[in-house]
């Protein structure tokens, strides 16, 4: 019957005859099958042959139209991944507002409203130079003072090299010797006084950062108390490093801490040192800056660097590592860090890496709409996967003393490109900080942020047989960013920087019948530092090391069952994530436990959270989730602290 | 209704290439929800034929931007084919 179907036409036909008499025939043959299956017996149908003729005749029309459709060059939407929901008649956009096409801007509209509830502590800061008149030294009296003035003089002047020096101060802070650790305190103050005299000015203008000996710190030292006052020492970080050492030989708990200065107008990096101060419900973290003294009445390390940002009038943009003597440990951030991480927008590499492991293949993100209101928090950002622009805005509501930031606006753009394995996306923040100075006033800062993400992925199947399918895949990914303050002196502001790399894979198990679905995978983090704080060497330091083990079970038709246990090996702990959910189509109810045990309680607490999660969806057009988090964190030597967070987002699909 | 989800998984299971499933993906985007339904349900429910329906779609995208005698047999002929032996196995 299907004889006549092809033709030998001799004569040259255009394009548009060949297309007439190509429909004309697949007309005929799908005619004869539909006519054949019109006439076939009730129980043929039983057979699958049938259903595939019945699906391969309408694929054919189908799979026509659609060429048809390429032909005349008509635009179609890129399927975004979510939905397949939404209504549209061929030829024409039905999700149309007024006259405005939303389609060309967006699939997806998310609008998240949320908002966290914690205790704001009342803390009036204070910057003492000079102890009387201070809240730290009240009760302190002029005999107090003079004992410290004295003793700093002679265990300066009685000691002739560092080791000597720090020897005689060891034997000061044992029990039983007369001074106060009110008075060691002060005795640092002192000594941190003379140490700025010995600033070395001309290293900091040649750039030659090198470690300086104790000796010649103490030499420096020594000069100035009962010398003539004329050696100089090293920098900033040659000097606190020296003060660590000294509040660390007079029993004091001290360390360094990295971050940025504002000078006349102009930011600089900067290091300081933190001492942990006071006994029992009155300790606290205080910050020595030089002879400057900064308590912070809180043993919440994010806190306090809160109020250094406030004292130094600047926030630094990018990483603020916290070490010892003789190395940077790993970055912390203030509660304003935290802020302006969040106004650029970068995912760490290890996110992004595993995002791409999971889904095999560099994620897009798709033309949507994002809104996020919370208290403090205002984002609305428009993207596609190629661009995108976005406008952030904070507001510190709550007056708290420890955020920094009265406020904050920031713009920022994207670009990127990618293929099946490569991806590389840069982005530009320009962001303008209100910082809080301790006296109330505030402070305007400007700056830039210039970031880039690079991604690799690839993945092969390893096996595939009747027992089920292997695959593997895997990854690299790099972020790199610079920051830039915009203003000041050209020739002194900080041009900021960091970096940091993951690498690793994912092993992923399917079952023949796809009802169940098992992963293994690892990563692993290094992060680019400097060495320690007295010189500029480069390193690059691991920061963490993931593994992670799930899976997902379809346990009765259209229910399925999910969890996932993830343990990280980081610079400063462990942490343990497992996630547990179930999903039947329209509801999926999850529940996350997540434990980090800190080996660093002075910077970094350790803290367990719960979040619990759910999500509704509401037809093809819309779903709605609900997130609920409760988070005790604990420092050291402090009460552990509870906060609760509640969320909720609604999700519009537009195509 | 059927999530895109497991369409995708489907493909990747039947190893077709990230471009060829961008084709798939904007032909079922092309059409109206229900339509749309019932296609994503041909792909499912015969997953050995997921090769031959992306080779024709592919095919009669090439022919619609350059309409060639040739090409339209070989579609023809693929179509022809298939329906035949269908038709014979029930007969």
């Amino acid at each position: 019957m299907f004889e006549n179907i092809t033709t030998t036409e001799k004569e040259k036909l255009t394009p548009e005859e060949i297309f007439a008499n190509f429909e004309k025939k697949e007309k005929v043959i799908k005619k004869e099958g539909t006519d054949f299956l019109e006439n076939l017996a009730p129980e043929k149908f039983k057979n699958k042959a049938a259903n595939l003729l019945l699906a391969f005749s309408l694929f054919a029309g189908a799979s026509s139209a659609f060429a048809g459709e390429q032909n005349i060059d008509k635009e179609l939407p890129s399927m975004g991944e979510e939905q397949y929901s939404q209504t549209r008649d061929k030829g024409e956009v039905k999700n149309r507002i007024a006259d405005f096409d939303w389609l060309k801007v967006a699939t997806k509209i998310e609008i998240s409203v949320g908002t966290t509830r914690e205790e704001v502590k009342e803390f009036h800061p204070e910057a003492i130079s000079f102890w009387k008149g201070s809240d730290f030294y009240s009760g302190f009296t002029i005999l107090d003072a003079n004992e410290v003035f004295y003793t700093v003089h002679d265990a300066v002047n009685l000691s002739h090299s560092a080791s000597e020096f720090f020897a005689n101060l060891s034997v000061l802070s044992q029990k039983g010797n007369s001074l106060s650790e009110k008075q060691e305190i002060l005795m640092l103050q002192d000594f941190g006084y003379y140490l700025l005299k010995t600033y070395n000015q001309d290293m900091r203008e040649s750039g030659e950062y090198v470690v300086v000996s104790d000796d010649k710190m103490f030499e420096a030292l020594r000069n100035q108390v009962v010398g003539d006052g004329t050696l100089v020492s090293g920098m900033c970080g040659n000097i606190h490093t020296f003060l660590v050492k000294t509040a660390e030989s007079l029993g004091i708990e001290a360390w360094l801490q990295g971050g940025t200065v504002m000078n006349n107008q102009t930011k600089g990096a900067h290091v300081w040192a933190g001492l942990a101060v006071g006994e029992g419900a009155e300790k606290q973290i205080a910050f020595l800056d030089y002879g400057t003294l900064i308590p912070t009445g809180t043993l919440n390390y994010k806190d306090a660097l809160g109020i250094a940002e406030r004292h130094h009038r600047a926030v630094a943009v990018l990483n603020t590592f916290v070490g010892n003597s003789t190395e940077l440990l790993f970055p912390v951030k203030s509660r304003a860090q935290e802020v302006v991480s969040k106004s650029i927008g970068v995912e760490e590499s290890e996110d992004r890496l595993g995002r791409n492991l999971e889904s095999g293949e560099i994620k897009k993100e798709g033309r949507s709409l994002e809104i996020v209101i919370n208290p403090e928090i205002k984002e609305i950002k428009l993207g596609s996967d190629s661009v995108g622009l976005a406008f952030f805005k904070f507001e510190d509501t709550q007056n708290n003393p420890y955020q920094s930031l009265k406020d904050l606006s920031a713009w920022r753009g994207r670009v990127g490109v990618s293929n099946e394995n490569f991806g590389i996306e840069a982005g530009v923040t320009v962001l303008n900080m209100n910082i809080k100075e301790l006296n109330g006033n505030t402070f305007s800062s400007d700056d830039i942020i210039v970031t880039l993400a690079t991604d690799y992925i690839d993945k092969k199947q390893l096996t595939k047989n009747q027992y089920g399918e292997f695959a593997l895949s895997w990854g690299a990914t790099l972020g790199a960013a610079i920051s830039k303050q915009l203003g000041g002196d050209e020739s002194q502001k900080i041009t900021g920087g960091q970096a940091d790399a993951t690498y690793g894979g994912r092993l992923v198990y399917l079952n023949p019948n796809n009802v169940g679905k098992f992963y293994i995978g690892a990563s692993k983090v290094s992060r680019g530092a400097l060495r320690d704080f007295q010189n500029q060497n480069l390193t690059a330091k691991s920061y963490a090391k993931n593994f992670i083990v799930g899976g997902s079970v379809e346990v009765t038709e259209g229910e399925v069952v999910n969890i996932e246990v993830a343990k990280s090996s980081l610079a400063w702990g462990e942490s343990l994530d497992v996630k547990g959910g179930l999903s039947n189509g329209v509801l999926k109810g999850s529940v996350g436990y997540e434990k980090k045990s800190s080996d660093y309680e002075r910077f970094i607490p350790s803290s367990e959270k719960v979040e619990i999660s759910a999500t509704y969806k509401g037809g093809p057009k819309w779903e709605m989730d609900v997130i609920g988090a409760k988070t005790k964190e604990k420092y050291k030597d402090a009460q552990a602290v509870d906060s609760t967070s509640a969320e909720v987002k609604l999700r519009i699909f537009l195509w | 209704m059927i999530d895109y989800s497991q369409i995708q998984e489907v493909l990747d299971k039947q190893n077709i290439s990230q471009d060829d499933q961008k084709v798939v993906k904007n032909f079922l985007s092309s059409f109206s929800f229900a339509k749309r339904q019932q296609l994503i349900g041909i792909f499912l429910g015969f997953p050995e034929k997921i090769s031959l329906f992306v080779d024709l779609l592919k095919k009669k995208i090439e022919f619609s931007k350059n309409p060639t005698e040739a090409l339209a047999e070989e579609i023809l002929g693929i179509e022809t084919g298939e329906i035949k032996n269908l038709m014979k196995e029930l007969q």
